[in-house]
Order: structure tokens, then C-alpha cells, then sequence
């Protein structure tokens, strides 16, 4: 731990990566930084041996590596999340339906691959998130009902919900259980009547778990025609949307619920339009067949 | 040598307070039972004599809650955002949306009269997580920071987080008289989608 503080001293906060790196890579080096400082004497003494000592050549190579990290992490453009966050916005990775689409969504899921997006260093705020999720919102105010995953600057991952009726509300937001990384959940926005309520509402569901729904009609605040969107989103292109390369977060069997009938449809790809906001991101081309596509941070 | 050094640095430690001290990074208030209900998020802060079907003593303290609050890692910064020392009590917490849906439509609830830890950060500026994103071409634009409570709930006997939401607290919004009627669709049901 030492030498990892050194090197956030001298470089700034690291990436969650490097600094998992050095507490892995350097624990040779951190033990015997340790054992020198439990006597400042005894280090004098022996100094011209301890430099052939391995703990000593561990601590030059990586210290000359996190030096090197450090120095370049803001410069690369395809690496994991560094300590650098720029603009601060809400970025997007994934697909939504053309705010003109004639047709009437009222509800939309998608299955979600559960993958760690690391985030920026520089905002260690719950303002600093990576997340994935299925969404549906009006195009008549700025409002939502969304359900996903989500995980913050240096915590778990979170199954979540969030809603928001219009500009003049608050955004209601609830944590659920801890997914399991690698493993499929679905998460869907179901439109349904509240018989005890007398009005429309909107689940935002987790398989077969409800997080919350709204409070409201729907159909008194919001107008159609409906946006459907699922996305991977951050507060900073700095950061990773979820899944690598090598291990990518896929979207499957997205489906739409039609205004009409409340039944469920294979989403089509005729509407729908993609949007990457990083060149640290990619995202596959949405596969009408199958109703899937993939997100990855490069 | 090697161990006096080792001995001095112990008695220094102890004498200048070095150690864990619960609760010692944020200074919070804890406060009497509260009431309170946040309808957005469906949950309800009730009195601990209120429904609760334990005992009202808590096996864990309101530091260890804290510490558990710490530990993981939900809402991460909000102390410093909040208008104010954030308030920990002993409540009966009740999530009347979060549930298991069941074969037959209904609901099994999950928490209800949770003997539990509250820990509530008053009037911080949240953001959300997000939005739909901007149309196709547009930039994105930042969402708009509302004040709302963020609510940290930490079962009183296990020292499980429970749950963690952000909301305004208040009742529910008087709904609309409305018919199952929808309105009138945008598209013709003889349009049906082949979809």
C-alpha cells in the first residue's frame, strides 16, 4: 500500500485498473519497503547490499512502471479508465428508437450480460457511474422509467431503478441486490394498470423482481409516441462503459411492448438508430434475426 | 532496536487516537425515530414500535450501520453534498413497490417492517443516473441537479444493507381520474405491427 500512496502522491489518483496492478504487482515490493522502515539504521548500514537485493529491484520496476502508466493514461485513447474524467454529460453506447417513430411503445426489456465498467478517478462522487440498462420515456417532457445495473467509484455493482415524471420532478432511483458478474438478468419497463391507483403505471423490473413504479397516469403525463432505449451510459467518455473486448456486455431479446394490445414484440431494427459517444467505446451492429447487440470498452 | 522502535511507534499510535474510529470521518446526527414516507420510491421510515415484529433493541450500533454504509460503497460522496450532518435512526422500514412478482399477478413484498438503520443525507443535489439519450445527431446535455434525500437503509440486526434510494420525501402525487382508457393510439389497430 505504500508504494501505491507513493505513486497517487506523486501522479495523481489512479485508475481502479492500475491501482489494482500495484497492489497485486507490487505486494513483493510494498513487504520489503515495510521491513526497511522498521529501522532506518539498519538500512544505512546495509544499504550497498540491499540493492541486489529482489525486494529493491521489484520496487525500481515498478515504480518505473507505474511512473510510466501514470505519465501516459491521459494520452491513451483505447485503455481502461484512468485517472483523468473530462466533460462531465451523460454518455451513451447502445440503441433507441427515432423519437418520430409512429409506433406506440409503451414498455421495452432487454436481457443484459452483467459487466464491470470501471470508472475515471479524478470524481470519486456518486455522480461517477458506469451502467447499462432498458428504458422507455416520453418525447413530450423529459421524463423516464429505466431499470439496469450500475456501479460507482470503488463499489459493487448494483442491480437499480430510476424514474422521473417530467422537468419538475425529482429522480427516484433504488439499489437492489448485488448481480452476479457474467450472468444475464432481464430488465424491463412493463406498462400495466394500478386497479387500486385508477391509473396507468410503469413497473422497472429486475427478471421477475419489481424495484419500483411510478406514481403517476402515465398517460396523463407523457404523450406518445414513446422512446425506447437500451444503452451503456457514463458520466464521462473517460470512463468504461461495461464489458471489454474480450468479455462484452451483451443486449439480447429486446422486445417492445405495443401501446395497442400491452403485448410483447421483437424489437426491429427499422426506427432504431446507435449511438457511440467515445472512441474508447464500441458497439455492434443490431441484429434484426436475433434482437441483440454488444457494447464494449476497446 | 528494531523492536523498541517497533513498541514506540505502538504508544504513539494509541496516544494520538490512531485507529478506527467509527463515524469519525462524518460527523452525524442521531436522531430520534422519524416518520416519513417516499412515495416516488415506495417506501415508508415508520417508528421502530410501529409494526416492528422484533424486539426494538438492535444487535448492531448506529457506528457499525455507518461502517456498513461505508463499506458498500453505494452513493459514494454525498456526505460532502448533503445540506447538512446527514441523520442516522432506528426505524421500522417498509418497501411497499419491491417485491416478487408471483404466478397468479400479485406481489410478494420483500421488506416490510425491517427493524433497520436509516441513514438519510438531506437535500443533496442528485443528478440521476442519466435519461434517454439525446435524438440521433444531438449533443447530450446534462441532467439538472435536484435536492432529494438519499436514504441509506442497514438491517439493524445483521448489519445488511437493506436497501439505498434517493427520493423527495412526501406523499404521492393525487392521481388522475382517468378511465383503463388510454387514448386515442397514434397508430390504426388495424396496423398492426408484424414485429
Amino acid at each position: 500500500m505504500l508504494l501505491e500512496q507513493w505513486a497517487e502522491r506523486r501522479f495523481g489518483r489512479l485508475g481502479d485498473e492500475m491501482r489494482r496492478a500495484a497492489r497485486i504487482d507490487c505486494s513483493r515490493a510494498d513487504r520489503s519497503t515495510v521491513r526497511r522502515q522498521e529501522s532506518a539504521k539498519h538500512v544505512r548500514q546495509k544499504r550497498a547490499k540491499r540493492l541486489a537485493r529482489p525486494g529493491h529491484r521489484w520496487l525500481v520496476v515498478c515504480v518505473a512502471m507505474l511512473s510510466l502508466g501514470a505519465l501516459l493514461a491521459p494520452g491513451i485513447a483505447h485503455a481502461t479508465a484512468g485517472s483523468y474524467c473530462g466533460t462531465k454529460s451523460n454518455w451513451f453506447d447502445g440503441y433507441a428508437n427515432a423519437k418520430n417513430d409512429v409506433w406506440n411503445w409503451e414498455g421495452t426489456l432487454a436481457n443484459i450480460t452483467v459487466r464491470k465498467g470501471l470508472v475515471c478517478d479524478a470524481d470519486s462522487s456518486s455522480a461517477n457511474s458506469s451502467s447499462a440498462w432498458a428504458m422507455i420515456a416520453p418525447t413530450n417532457t423529459t421524463g423516464w422509467a429505466q431499470s439496469g445495473y450500475i456501479r460507482w467509484w470503488g463499489s459493487s455493482i448494483y442491480q437499480f431503478a430510476q424514474h422521473k415524471r417530467d422537468s419538475s420532478s425529482g429522480y427516484t432511483t433504488k439499489l437492489g441486490s448485488i448481480p452476479t458478474t457474467g450472468s444475464t438478468y432481464t430488465y424491463s419497463e412493463v406498462s400495466y394498470w394500478n386497479s387500486t391507483a385508477g391509473q396507468w403505471q410503469i413497473k422497472e423490473m429486475v427478471n421477475s423482481t419489481v424495484l419500483q413504479h411510478t406514481n403517476w397516469n402515465t398517460f396523463s403525463y407523457w404523450t406518445e409516441p414513446f422512446e425506447v432505449a437500451w444503452d451503456g451510459e457514463t458520466a464521462y467518455r473517460e470512463s468504461d462503459v461495461p464489458g471489454l473486448s474480450s468479455s462484452k456486455a451483451h443486449f439480447t431479446n429486446m422486445q417492445v411492448q405495443w401501446f395497442n394490445d400491452d403485448k410483447w414484440y421483437a424489437a426491429s431494427n427499422s426506427t432504431l438508430y446507435g449511438r457511440t459517444d467515445s472512441s474508447r467505446w464500441s458497439r455492434s451492429s443490431f441484429s434484426t434475426a436475433n434482437q441483440l447487440f454488444d457494447i464494449w470498452t476497446n | 532496536m528494531r523492536y523498541r522502535i517497533l513498541l514506540i511507534l505502538l504508544a504513539l499510535g494509541v496516544a494520538c487516537g490512531v485507529g478506527p474510529k467509527p463515524g469519525s470521518l462524518v460527523r452525524y446526527n442521531t436522531s430520534s425515530p422519524v416518520d416519513v414516507t417516499y412515495s416516488g420510491a415506495g417506501t415508508d421510515l415508520a417508528p421502530p414500535t410501529t409494526g416492528a415484529s422484533a424486539a426494538v433493541t438492535p444487535k448492531i450500533t448506529a457506528d457499525q450501520a455507518w461502517q456498513a454504509y461505508k463499506k458498500s460503497g453505494v452513493f459514494p460522496g454525498v456526505a460532502s453534498q448533503a445540506a447538512g450532518s446527514p441523520d442516522v435512526s432506528l426505524v421500522s422500514f417498509s418497501d411497499n413497490a419491491q417485491g416478487d412478482v408471483q404466478a397468479d399477478g400479485s406481489i410478494k413484498l420483500k421488506f416490510q417492517h425491517v427493524l433497520s438503520w436509516a441513514i438519510v443525507f438531506h437535500g443533496v443535489p442528485w443528478t440521476g443516473i442519466g435519461g434517454p439519450p439525446p435524438a440521433s445527431g444531438s449533443q447530450t446535455v446534462a441532467t439538472a441537479a435536484v435536492p432529494e434525500d438519499i436514504v441509506i437503509i442497514i438491517d439493524a440486526n445483521s448489519g445488511q444493507l437493506v436497501s439505498a434510494f434517493a427520493d423527495v420525501p412526501g406523499a404521492a402525487v393525487a392521481p388522475t381520474p382517468v378511465s383503463s382508457d388510454k387514448g386515442l393510439p397514434l397508430q390504426s389497430p388495424s396496423q398492426a405491427p408484424t414485429r
